[in-house]
């Protein structure tokens, strides 16, 4: 009798257990439309402008991600923060997650139906289409920024172009604050040329791409580092070794590639074309079968990856190459030494085209659908983003140099960061904190360090030879896809590299001939790129209205 | 010697108890010894069970593993296009070997990396990437212990062998970008068969802290070895590598697989398998775990024994005592009192008591018998009662229909018990004969009856006596009387014996005498009945000269009949009993005044009519007394309290109810017929004899007390001073 008292107690509280599952999973989607209106009736004790945003204590549930070599203390002792919370009068609760258990934690959070009141991401990616569009977790901010994001709102508006672009969601909303920690830069790759060893060959500075040819062969031969020894690598490359590779040798071939392996770009007629196809990709090959076998390459050029090829940009026996910068890349044994920046020649007809790098703003913060002091929040987030607080935030204190840490004024009140990534244990937030300086606002409040504006001047450089892509390859990151197009394309750009790369490495090795290419060509017509791939993203792209 | 062997045969109760105990005892051990033998091997069958279940274990994720690996490179020779060419030949060949070398990375969750190196060129690859092999010695993957030159000289081995680096610590730049951890286990395998090039596989510490560590409580360390060198351990304790290594040759090379060993001094268990891709493996454990294991719980095993034991010692100790108390109580009884625990003596005794137990029912026996012949013979006995007498005293009558008497006289030397024993010897030879026999003191004579079933048996018996009597007696006579079958005739059958006896003067002795030899009428004329009648009338009337007369008249009437000698004696036995017969409740015992013995001593007739009268006097006397006991209460309670005054329960209770009568009545008829009360009489009876015991005894006023019948001396003392006026002390001082 007892047995079946509890037998039958059981599973009544297991089909309870089972209803409240499914009510609070319904009860977790209310629409965007309900949230707004909650969101907007903030408590009595809220404060619209100056500080504290709150006149009685309010807490509110952080999810906070960080990468997975970090060793920060507890967030609510940091000292920063509890400026943060005395200015605010917002106590935070936090949950730190490192960025590699992310992904899991934040999927399980949301299963479980009790969500933090927000989420401070930059180094853990929330999905804003699946979240936000799909699932409606999180809400969308873009009508509440203005009123309760001044300093947000302000900085965006001091840029040439609005970096938050980026956060639109396919369905026009935006649901997040952007992290953006500009460099002022526009271009990734620079091409670089052995300055000694042009010297001591007496060549100048190779401006089309048959002297660019002799000046390899010169250096092959002319022995220019002096040591009898033939061992000097004029190009050194990779074929497959992301920014050591080939994406980066194309632009001058007029395809301007990012390091990444898209093979689409944007051309500056807004058209989006396909590269392994281009008159321009089959010239590489061709000028690169030459190279390779006038061993004017590393022998290794086909096999070699980054990580080799950056050991040997670390020895100097290098001729030419392309790299991001030289200072602090840890070239000061190899490159560093003898290397300038160079503005390739290309082919007679082509014009040199780089990747144009676009500083948009990532998801740096989200607020989720169960919160209810939304303006309390977005003005908490907007309060971390005032210089000093977001400086403190990812350096540490002001004045804590002497411990490696912090930021201090110099003279003409620009910021110098002291922190010197020596300390062990930090009591700050580091690059995972709600960043958000763009482009001009970074310029003008910041110290850069040398070797960002060795790059910043760089970028100048190849703007001013006019040797930049018009329109970048980046939006087409955010071109509006409709969830099917994404994952059709995801499916065909694996194929597409695919097929480049085994290509690749024949043209390279044993040249190209009219049949090898014709038949490379068939390739992607056979895969119906054109249709299932090129236009999809035209289409799209389209819809973007460039400017 | 002899002392001392009767000291051992003689069997103390606590010999023995001391023996079962040892025997107990032994019990227990052997027990105790045979489950902590078991338990011990138990213990170390699981010791050694356990160690090599973890071999085991390591042994087989391992192999498992290192197969993976010679599968690896197998198929690594099997595809001869991607391994065996030339980077700067066919370097796209590189894209599809690094390929493959992705696909074996991806599904290993062994190995950290993967190399390839063709022997015919001087280029590594892994998964990602080609490394020119001095670039790969001197920044990629920096070792520790193994110098470059070594490392690439077992890169290019050509020998065919596997090669297994020890952990050591692994720097380079491609340490820093793919491998997490810092200490790796590097195996090299030769791809075979051809043996063009040597896949590398490095693998990273985290996988040995897994499959090797244990926890530091276990004491064990694990050790895979190779080609005489611990390739990786992980250890909790410090030993003697060399020691190991040496310990672990010497166990493969005879096979075995588990041994302990004693390296530093220490003791361990060594188990230790070859696997099949060459390596070893052992597992080291500390014997202190064993030990410790086997102590912890021994406890647990003592106690349960101990448990055991208690009881039953206690129980071994009180079984003991109480066997020992009794032997002890028997002894006494038997009053063995000085080895009062030799349960021996228990059985003597016993014996010796059953014996004379026997010879005193047999004596008692004999006794009865005695006394039923002599009652029997006497005629005592009334039908009815005849057989069951017979039978207390050991007689079967209802299977004899003859008795007769036979009467012995010896001049003899008063060996008499001899005789009697040889007489009733030869009666028991015949078993259809009973017999027992009485000795008439006054005649000298000895008086046997027989019993038979039939003449010729019985007559045998005679005869045997006769010839018996005759062979041991100087002068033998025996008499005999008639066949009889009522047993009512004893005293006939007697006085016919006695008869012939009497004739012994005229018969020859050199024959039995028998009765039916005598002759003469054996009709016995009975008195006629008016004798009696007067007879029975002067009793009661109480007159001794009217009894005189009467017998007067009777013995007159005698003398005028034909009477034989034994006819008149069969006569007057008849007559006395028919007296006795009316007068029985009288309670007169007739055997104080006559009994047929005494028929024969009478001489003349005058002695006849004595008895006759002296019968009837006591007759006269009894009734008197009788009537006036009867009539005299108080002359009773006189009489019972002049007898009983010593008794101290003798009370006013106790003698009314002696009287039958009730206490008040007591009271009262006393007093009315002694003018004092019962109770002061039997105070002045006490009193009275106290006095006499004082004057002429030296009893203790105590003892006087008690004789008197005062259990009490104070109340005594008290009684008696206020009877006498002195104190007992006084008057015993006061008549000295």
């Amino acid at each position: 009798m007892k047995k079946k008292v509890i037998a039958v107690v059981l599973v009544l509280s297991l089909i309870l257990c089972g209803l409240t599952g499914c009510h609070s999973a319904d009860s977790s989607v209310p629409s965007s439309s309900n949230q707004e209106t909650s969101g907007q009736a903030a408590g009595e004790s809220f404060n619209e402008t100056g500080y504290p945003i709150v006149n009685e204590p309010l807490t509110l549930k952080v999810m906070f991600a960080i990468r997975d070599t970090d060793v920060l203390t507890e967030p609510d002792t940091m000292p920063v923060i509890r400026a943060l919370e005395e200015k605010t009068g917002i106590h935070l609760e936090w949950e730190v997650v490192k960025s590699s258990d992310w992904s899991t934690k934040l999927n399980l959070m949301w299963a479980s139906g009790e969500y933090p009141d927000i989420l401070l991401h930059p180094s853990g990616a929330v999905e804003k289409e699946e979240f936000g569009v799909e699932q409606h977790l999180l809400i969308p901010l873009e009508e509440m920024i203005e009123q309760y994001m001044p300093v947000y709102t302000e900085r965006i508006a001091g840029e040439d172009e609005d970096p938050t672009t980026s956060l639109i969601a396919s369905d026009g909303h935006t649901y997040s604050i952007g992290y953006l920690f500009a460099q002022d830069i526009s271009v990734e790759q620079h091409f670089f040329i052995n300055q000694e060893w042009l010297d001591a060959l007496n060549l100048k500075t190779p401006e089309t791409m048959d002297e660019l040819t002799d000046t390899l062969r010169a250096f092959k031969n002319g022995d220019p580092n002096g040591n009898g020894q033939p061992d000097e690598v004029p190009l050194q490359m990779g074929l497959n070794a992301a920014g050591y590779g080939i994406r980066w040798l194309l632009p001058m071939f007029g395809i301007p590639l990012d390091s990444g392996s898209r093979w689409i770009y944007i051309d500056d007629d807004k058209n989006v074309q396909l590269a392994p196809v281009q008159d321009g990709f089959r010239q590489c090959m061709e000028w690169l079968h030459v190279l390779y076998e006038e061993g004017l390459t590393d022998p290794e050029f086909i096999s070699q990856d980054k990580n080799t090829v950056d050991t040997k940009l670390k020895s100097d026996n290098v001729g030419m190459f392309v790299c991001w910068r030289l200072e602090a890349m840890g070239y000061s044994d190899g490159v560093e030494k003898n290397a300038t920046l160079f503005v390739p020649p290309s082919p007679e007809g082509t014009k040199v085209s780089c990747y144009r790098y676009l500083e948009t703003a990532s998801p740096g913060a989200s607020i989720t659908c169960t919160n209810e002091h939304v303006p309390e929040s977005l003005r908490l987030l907007d309060a971390m983003l005032e210089t000093e607080t977001m400086f403190s935030l990812y350096f540490g204190a002001e004045g804590s140099g002497a411990e490696g840490k912090g930021w201090e004024y110099d003279n003409n009140g620009m910021i110098n960061v002291t922190n010197d990534n020596t300390a062990d244990v930090k009591d700050y937030l580091d690059c995972n904190a709600l960043f958000f300086a763009p482009g001009n606002y970074i310029s003008s409040t910041y110290n850069l360090p040398s070797q960002r504006i060795e790059k910043i001047e760089y970028c100048d450089i190849y703007e001013e030879a006019g040797i930049v892509q018009k329109y970048s390859d980046k939006y087409l990151n955010y071109v509006p896809l409709t969830a099917e197009q994404r994952d059709s394309t995801q499916l065909i750009a694996t194929d597409i590299d695919n097929a480049v790369w085994e290509n690749a490495a024949n043209f390279v090795s044993k040249g190209v001939t009219d049949e090898s290419w014709d038949a490379f060509v068939k390739l992607f017509a056979d895969m119906g790129v054109e249709e299932k791939y090129v236009q999809v993203y035209q289409g799209a792209l389209d819809q973007m209205k460039l400017d | 010697m002899n002392r001392t062997e009767g000291k051992w045969r003689n069997r103390n109760i606590f010999h023995y108890i001391v023996a079962v105990s040892t025997v107990l005892l032994l019990i227990f051990l052997s027990m105790g010894i045979y489950i902590y033998q078991y338990y011990y091997h138990t213990i170390y069958a699981d010791f050694l069970a356990a160690n090599e279940r973890t071999l085991d274990y390591i042994m087989t994720r391992h192999e498992s593993e290192m197969k993976i690996l010679k599968n690896i490179v197998i198929q690594m020779n099997v595809e001869t296009n991607i391994t065996r060419f030339r980077l700067e030949e066919t370097p796209e060949k590189s894209l599809k070997l690094r390929d493959r070398l992705n696909q074996y990375w991806i599904a290993s969750e062994f190995f950290e990396f993967i190399f390839y190196c063709y022997h015919r060129d001087h280029y590594v690859f892994n998964q990602n990437t080609s490394l020119e092999i001095d670039s790969f010695l001197n920044k990629g993957l920096v070792l520790e212990e193994n110098s470059r030159g070594m490392f690439k000289e077992f890169l290019y081995d050509e020998s065919g062998e596997m090669l297994a680096l020890p952990e050591q610590e692994v720097c380079g730049y491609l340490q820093a970008g793919y491998l997490v951890s810092e200490q790796s286990t590097i195996y090299m395998l030769p791809v075979l068969p051809d043996n063009i090039g040597t896949a590398v596989f490095v693998v990273n510490q985290k996988f040995y802290n897994e499959l090797l560590g244990s926890e530091a409580k276990e004491r064990r360390n694990n050790y895979i070895l190779y080609d005489g060198q611990i390739i990786v351990s992980r250890e909790n304790f410090d030993t003697e590598a060399d020691e190991l290594l040496r310990q672990t040759a010497v166990m493969e090379a005879v096979q075995q697989k588990q041994g302990k060993v004693t390296i530093g001094g220490e003791h361990y268990l060594l188990t230790a398998e070859r696997g099949v891709s060459g390596l070893t493996y052992c597992t080291l454990q500390t014997m202190d775990v064993f030990r410790e294991k086997i102590l912890s719980e021994q406890w647990g095993i003592l106690f349960l024994l101990l448990v055991c034991s208690v009881p039953a010692a206690i129980a071994v100790v009180s079984a003991s005592r109480a066997v020992s108390t009794r032997v002890k109580r028997l002894n006494m009884l038997l009053n063995q009192k000085e080895d009062s625990y030799n349960y021996d003596s228990i059985e003597s005794g016993i014996q010796m008591l059953t014996k004379s137990s026997q010879e005193s029912t047999r004596e008692n026996l004999n006794h009865r018998k005695s006394g039923f012949i002599r009652s029997f013979v006497q005629s005592d006995y009334r039908k009815d009662e005849i057989y069951r007498a017979a039978r207390d005293s050991g007689f079967l009558l209802e299977n004899i229909s003859l008795f007769l008497v036979v009467l012995m006289g010896d001049r003899g030397d008063g060996n008499e018990g001899r005789i009697h024993t040889l007489m009733l010897q030869e009666i028991e030879k015949e078993n259809t004969v009973e017999g027992w026999q009485v000795g008439l003191i006054n005649s000298g004579q000895s008086l046997y009856v027989l019993f038979g079933r039939e003449r010729k048996s019985m007559e045998e018996v005679l005869q045997r006596l006769f010839t018996c009597g005759q062979e041991h007696c100087e002068e033998f006579i025996m008499a005999v009387s008639e066949y009889h079958e009522d047993f009512e005739e004893g005293a006939k059958a007697y006085l016919e014996a006695d008869a012939a006896y009497d004739n012994r003067f005229l018969e020859d002795n050199s024959m039995m005498l028998r009765f039916s030899s005598l002759g003469g009428p054996g009709t016995v004329e009975m008195l006629p009945d008016v004798y009696l009648y007067n007879l029975k009338k002067a009793i009661r009337s109480g007159s001794m000269p009217e009894v005189q007369r009467t017998v007067g008249d009777i013995c007159n009437r005698v003398k005028q009949g034909n009477q034989t000698l034994l006819t008149f004696r069969i006569m007057y036995n008849d007559l006395l009993h028919l007296l006795l017969e009316e007068f029985k409740d009288v309670g007169t015992d007739l055997k104080d005044v006559y009994n047929v013995f005494m028929l024969s001593q009478c001489l003349n007739i005058h002695d006849f009519s004595d008895i006759l009268c002296e019968a009837c006097r006591m007759l006269m006397d009894n009734r008197r007394a009788t009537e006036k006991e009867r009539d005299n209460m108080a002359a009773r309670a006189v009489s019972y309290m002049q007898e009983n005054f010593g008794n101290p329960e003798l009370n006013m209770g106790m003698l009314a109810e002696y009287l039958g009568i009730s206490p008040v009545t007591l009271a009262v008829e006393f007093r009315n017929s002694e003018n004092i009360s019962p109770s002061d009489y039997l105070v002045a009876i006490r009193m009275e004899k106290a006095k006499e015991l004082l004057e002429n005894t030296k009893l203790l006023v105590k003892e006087v007390s008690q004789a008197v019948g005062y259990e009490d001396d104070h109340v005594f003392m008290r009684r008696f001073k206020k009877y006498v006026g002195k104190t007992p002390k006084e008057y015993r001082m006061g008549r000295m």
